[in-house]
C-alpha cells in the first residue's frame, strides 16, 4: 500500500501552495470585480463597517485603520494579494515565506474588515496557507506538525458539518436541501424542479451529504488508498456544491488541504506497517 | 521556537474543535463564544457548521422606491441577487455582495422583531450599523432624477417557488436622498 503512492512533504506542500494560490487569486480577482462596494455607498463600505469595531473606534488606531481599510489602499492590498498568489502558483515548490505571509496578512485584514462578507472558504484558506508558511520557514519535525494540523482541520471541518446536519431534523428529512436549492441566491432552478418532482432525491442527497461529511474523513486513518477514496469523493462533492450552490472558492480552498491529508495518510501507512 | 509553533498550532486546533461544539444553551459554551468574539478579531478560529442547524430556505429581497418632487412614488425596484448558473462554479463574484446585504437585512429583521416585543427602541434600530449600511447601499443605487426621498423594503421570498407569495418583513420610513 505504501509503495502505491509516494509523496514527499515537499511535494504535498508544493501542491497545496499551488491550489491555495489559485484560490487566493480567485478571491482577490472577485473582490476587485466588486471593488465599487468598498467605496462610500457600497454594501462593504468601510465608513459603515468600522462601526462594527467599537474598540477600534475608540482607539488611536482608527486613523490608520481608516486609511488601510478604505480605497484606494485596501484595493491596492487586494492587488498585492493577487500578485503574491500568482507568484505562489508559478513557483509553488519554491514558495518564499514572505510571499506566503503577504497573502495571509491581506486575507486576515479582509476578514477583520468585513465579517459580514466572510465565507467558510476564507478560514480554511488561512489554515492551509499558515501551514505552508511553517513549511517554508521551519525544519522537518515542524513541517510534519503543520501537515497534520491541516489534515486534522480538514477532518474537523467535514465531521463538524456532518454531525450538526445529522442533529438537524430538516437535514434528516431532506427539507433542508429542498429549501436551499429553492432560493435564487444559493439554489439552482433545475435542481429545485427535479427536487419537486422527486422529493426522495433530496432526502437521498441530504443523507449522502451527512454520511460523506461525518464518516468519510475518518478514512484518513485507514491509510493512503482509503484516503484517496475520501479525497476523490470530496472533490466530487465540492464540484456538485459548486454547480448547484455556486461555491466556487470552496472547491479550491478545500482541495488545497487534500495533498497534505494524503501525505498524512502515508504516515498512517507507515504506522500500520510498523505495527 | 519549534515548541512554540507546535503549541500555537495545537491551541489553534483545540479552539477550532471547541468552537464547533459549544452550544449557546450551556454556560461554558456561551462564555467560550464571548471570549472568542473578543480575542479573535481576525476570525482565525473557524466555524465549520455550514448550513446547519438553520439552513437557509428563503431569499431576502431588498427593494426600494423613490418619492418624487410632485409627491408621487415610483414602483418598487429590487436589487438583483441571482448569479449566472453557467459560470458560478468558476466565478461567483456576487456571492459576497449578496451575503453582506442579506446579513444586514437579517439583523434588521431581528431588531425589528425585538422592537415589536419592546426590547429595542426604534432609535436603536435606526442607529445600528446594519440600518446605516442598508440606507447607504440603497442611497447609492440608481434613483429617479426627480427623486427627493427614498425608502426600502425587505421581503422574504421562496425563491424559485412562485406559488408562495413573498412576505414583507420590514419597510423603512422615507429618507432624503
Amino acid at each position: 500500500m505504501t509503495d502505491a503512492i509516494t509523496l514527499t512533504w515537499r511535494d504535498a506542500f508544493g501542491m497545496s501552495v499551488m491550489l491555495a494560490g489559485i484560490c487566493s487569486i480567485l478571491n482577490g480577482a472577485q473582490l476587485l470585480w466588486i471593488r465599487r462596494e468598498f467605496e462610500s455607498g457600497g454594501i462593504l463600505s468601510w465608513r459603515v463597517l468600522r462601526t462594527s469595531h467599537p474598540r477600534l473606534l475608540r482607539s488611536r488606531w482608527i486613523r490608520a485603520a481608516d486609511v488601510v481599510f478604505a480605497p484606494p489602499v485596501f484595493t491596492a492590498l487586494i492587488v498585492i494579494q493577487v500578485l503574491a498568489a500568482l507568484v505562489l502558483v508559478l513557483r509553488p515548490f519554491e514558495a518564499r515565506s514572505w510571499v506566503l505571509a503577504t497573502v495571509i496578512a491581506v486575507r486576515l485584514l479582509a476578514n477583520f474588515r468585513s465579517r459580514v462578507a466572510m465565507i467558510g472558504a476564507d478560514q480554511m484558506q488561512v489554515v492551509v496557507l499558515s501551514a505552508c508558511l511553517v513549511h517554508a520557514s521551519a525544519p522537518l519535525p515542524l513541517v510534519q506538525a503543520a501537515g497534520w494540523f491541516v489534515a486534522l482541520q480538514l477532518l474537523l471541518a467535514y465531521v463538524a458539518a456532518g454531525i450538526v446536519k445529522l442533529l438537524t431534523p430538516s437535514w434528516r428529512t431532506g427539507a433542508a436541501l429542498r429549501g436551499i436549492v429553492r432560493t435564487r441566491s444559493l439554489g439552482l432552478r433545475v435542481a429545485y424542479l427535479q427536487g419537486e418532482r422527486f422529493p426522495q432525491l433530496m432526502t437521498a442527497a441530504c443523507w449522502a451529504t451527512i454520511v460523506f461529511e461525518s464518516v468519510f474523513p475518518w478514512l484518513l486513518f485507514g491509510g493512503s488508498a482509503l484516503c484517496l477514496v475520501f479525497l476523490a469523493t470530496g472533490l466530487l462533492f465540492h464540484l456538485g456544491v459548486g454547480v448547484v450552490m455556486g461555491f466556487d472558492e470552496f472547491l479550491w480552498a478545500f482541495a488545497a488541504a487534500y495533498p497534505l491529508a494524503l501525505r498524512c495518510a502515508m504516515d498512517v501507512d507507515l504506522f500500520w506497517a510498523v505495527r | 521556537m519549534a515548541v512554540v509553533v507546535e503549541a500555537l498550532l495545537a491551541l489553534w486546533f483545540i479552539c477550532s474543535l471547541a468552537n464547533q461544539f459549544c452550544p449557546g444553551r450551556w454556560r461554558w459554551g456561551r462564555r467560550f463564544t464571548a471570549i472568542l468574539k473578543r480575542t479573535d478579531p481576525l476570525a482565525l478560529v473557524p466555524d465549520y457548521r455550514y448550513f446547519a442547524p438553520a439552513p437557509p430556505a428563503f431569499d431576502l429581497e431588498l427593494l426600494y422606491r423613490d418619492r418624487l418632487r410632485d409627491g408621487s412614488v415610483t414602483p418598487w425596484r429590487a436589487f438583483d441577487i441571482s448569479s449566472d448558473p453557467r459560470w458560478r462554479l468558476f466565478w461567483n463574484s456576487g456571492k459576497r455582495r449578496y451575503q453582506a446585504a442579506a446579513d444586514h437585512c437579517a439583523r434588521l429583521i431581528h431588531q425589528a422583531t425585538l422592537q415589536i416585543v419592546g426590547q429595542r427602541t426604534a432609535e436603536q434600530m435606526y442607529l445600528s450599523s446594519s440600518y446605516v449600511a442598508v440606507v447607504q447601499y440603497v442611497a447609492g443605487a440608481s434613483h429617479s432624477i426627480a427623486g427627493v426621498e427614498t425608502q426600502f423594503l425587505i421581503a422574504v421570498s421562496a425563491g424559485f417557488d412562485t406559488r408562495r407569495e413573498p412576505a414583507i418583513a420590514l419597510v423603512s420610513p422615507f429618507f432624503r436622498l
